[in-house]
């Protein structure tokens, strides 16, 4: 099957969704390339959900067009098989051992590897005999991810999964994802609110706010596009002057202004003449400026941000 | 061993055998159960009035009509969701959904129609009458054939109406679910009840009518009900949104 | 690990520069693949094949088809060179620089380096 060497892409064209009188994705355009492991970022109801509900044919938009692999995936035969979404409340028969809900869906994957499924239930020491609505949140959320990483799909979606489990169990999953990933490249896309520990697994980054598409790049595109800048308050005041200024920090005469933007070298070099310090601002920093309330909802005045 | 295959099997077999699989199973304890009471009943009419005259098994018609009714909700509520889920499309559960709820409404008449000829053979044997109390066409004297057609119907219908209902209040909840009850239940309470017509000797076709032309009528209205409901189910289910766990 | 401020990619690439300068990786060694990299340092492996590729563009390491990447004929040689091409203007420079800014005299930081080289043993490890 040519799809699981490659994996799909995603395209969406002014896609919006209600839910009656709320908005939850608001005309938005937006492409996942084939085989990246892309990031969805957003704060809770920033629409993350929804948009992967609509991609993998959960419910169909209010309006606009979604392509999955070139096509409308609802109720399209070709596409679903392919497409495999992983909710963090579940998608399985609470009433069956873990064994015949895997049998279950290994009928319906294509692609479906029982050997790396008896890895994983192993890995997150998962009993075969147990049924679903006897385990924890940790171990519901460590099946849900043995489904999604077994069945292989082309385009897998998983929807806040490892914030159920504890630490080692979130790093076996990297550590699974990724081999996996290399030995069969698909199309990933990790959605979470809490970005820190997969920053570095992603290639692609999508950051959603109230519905709206707020930023589509490569991960290390947006990370160079930040930059703390550190020195005493009037040199940054003076470096930082008609920037885009995400947030400011004042202690006693010195201020820390995170900026967004890429930096010539002659302005690298004013910088540190100016006894500026420059420095890097981690993804998860940068992704709760960007999506900060009080600078979206208002005119996002960087001066009276940086006064803040 | 491959880990990997290039085809799947067809989603609806697979469906099927799925929710096949779990209907079954709960037939399995419907009749063993009933089997029981049945037996019970007649013992206890016996040792209180000497004999038991009349078809305690045909009793088993009202359980085992809202028995799988009651299946064909919770089928919609458990596994719509998981279905689409897991990679498949609404098409194929409502093409595997209507398939095992028909089958399974001819099985548990069928069922029903042979404990009620075993346990008429027992009262013959024994010198007791069979009589059948029930509100529906076929009596005591009637051929199996018109028994198992006159048993079919409410069960048929009442296996689809389980569906619907299911879907009814899946899309739109407990309010439209509740609301819409009388047109989604009551063709399976009209197919139960419209043979008192013809037992009450009301004026009309269901009293004039031959014993055979009435039994297909109500085959016949029967099967019109049937797929208005199937009809329905399917429509409401092919374009359900598949919500997350509550 | 690799929270600079470059790019990882740039970090990786640094990395094994520093082990094939410093030996730890020699001439036609096998250098991990991709998916090792992606995997013991929990990084995209498209980041790691990005260092990679960049490398192999400079010469520094040469891929065979199938089997995987290797450290090219004279990489440590060239590494060398550039090193040393680029050491007064990296290392030597800013400490002209800054002892002229603190009124140092320039004879003493001739000596203090005439001391330090004759030293029996230079803690390499330390100064990193």
């Amino acid at each position: 099957m040519t799809a699981t060497t490659t994996g799909w892409g995603v395209e969406l064209h002014g896609v919006t969704q209600r839910y009656g009188d709320v908005v939850a994705l608001d005309d938005v355009t937006l492409t996942v390339r084939p085989g990246t492991i892309t990031g969805l970022l957003g704060r809770n109801g920033s629409g993350k959900s929804t948009l992967a509900s609509l991609v993998a044919a959960f419910r169909r938009p209010t309006a606009g067009r979604v392509l999955v692999d070139g096509e409308d995936p609802w109720e399209n035969e070709r596409v679903v098989p392919g497409v495999c979404f992983v909710r963090e409340s579940g998608d399985v028969l609470d009433d069956y051992s873990l064994r015949d809900n895997l049998a279950y869906v290994s009928g319906a994957r294509p692609a479906f590897s029982h050997e790396l499924a008896g890895e994983l239930l192993d890995l997150f020491e998962l009993e075969p005999r147990r049924k679903p609505s006897k385990l924890s949140r940790g171990k519901k959320s460590a099946f849900g991810i043995v489904l999604g990483l077994a069945s292989r799909a082309p385009l897998t979606i998983l929807d806040e999964v490892h914030l159920g489990l504890d630490a080692p169990s979130r790093y076996a999953f990297y550590d699974a994802l990724l081999a996996d990933y290399a030995e069969h490249p698909r199309t990933l896309v990790l959605s979470s609110h809490l970005i820190g520990e997969i920053e570095r697994l992603l290639e692609d980054v999508v950051v959603l706010d109230r519905g709206r598409v707020l930023v589509a790049q490569d991960a290390e595109g947006l990370r160079a596009e930040g930059l703390s800048v550190t020195g005493p308050a009037d040199a940054v005041e003076r470096f930082v002057a008609g920037r885009d200024v995400l947030a400011s920090q004042r202690l006693a005469g010195t201020v820390q202004t995170t900026v967004r933007g890429v930096l010539t070298e002659g302005e690298v070099r004013r910088a540190r003449d100016a006894g500026l310090e420059l420095g890097p601002v981690p993804l998860q920093d940068l992704f709760v400026h960007l999506t900060d309330p009080q600078r979206t909802a208002g005119a996002a005045d960087a001066s009276r941000a940086a006064d803040r | 061993m491959t880990t990997t295959t290039p085809r799947r099997p067809s989603p609806t077999a697979h469906t099927v055998r799925r929710l096949g699989a779990a209907l079954l199973r709960l037939a399995g304890w419907f009749w063993a159960l009933a089997v029981v009471v049945i037996v019970l009943a007649n013992v206890v009419g016996w040792a209180t009035r000497g004999s038991t005259d009349v078809s305690i098994a045909v009793y088993a018609r009202q359980a085992s009509t809202w028995f799988p009714f009651s299946l064909g909700i919770m089928l919609v509520s458990a596994y719509l969701r998981v279905h689409v889920a897991s990679g498949m499309t609404r098409r194929t559960f409502v093409r595997a959904a209507l398939v095992v709820q028909v089958a399974a409404a001819l099985g548990y008449a069928a069922v029903l129609t042979l404990l009620v000829l075993v346990e008429r053979a027992v009262h013959d044997a024994l010198g007791w009458d069979s009589v059948i109390t029930e509100v529906q066409l076929a009596d005591a004297s009637a051929p199996p054939w018109a028994l198992l057609g006159d048993l079919a119907v409410p069960l048929v219908l009442a296996n689809l109406s389980g569906l619907l209902v299911g879907i009814v209040y899946q899309r739109g909840g407990a309010w439209w679910g509740t609301l819409t009850l009388p047109l989604t239940v009551g063709p399976v309470v009209a197919a139960l009840y419209v043979p008192g017509l013809r037992l009450m000797e009301v004026p009309g076709l269901w009293t004039t009518a031959s014993d055979a032309q009435v039994l297909v009528l109500a085959v016949a209205l029967g099967a019109v009900l049937a797929v208005l409901t199937a009809s329905a189910f399917s429509l409401l289910a092919r374009g359900a949104p598949v919500a997350a766990k509550p | 690990m690799f929270d600079g401020r470059d790019p990882v990619y740039l970090q990786i690439a640094d990395q094994i520069r520093q082990d094939v300068l410093s030996g730890a990786l020699g001439a036609e060694e096998q250098v991990m693949s991709t998916t090792q990299y992606a995997t013991t340092f929990r990084i995209n492996p498209a980041t790691a094949a990005k260092a990679f590729a960049q490398l192999v563009d400079e010469g520094v390491l040469y891929k065979r088809r199938g089997v995987g990447m290797f450290v090219a004929p004279g990489a440590r040689e060239r590494l060398l060179a550039d090193a040393r091409e680029s050491f007064f203007a990296d290392a030597v420079d800013p400490v002209a620089d800054a002892a002229r800014l603190l009124g140092i005299d320039v004879e003493d930081v001739v000596a203090r380096l005439r001391a330090r080289a004759a030293a029996p043993t230079t803690p390499e490890g330390e100064a990193r």
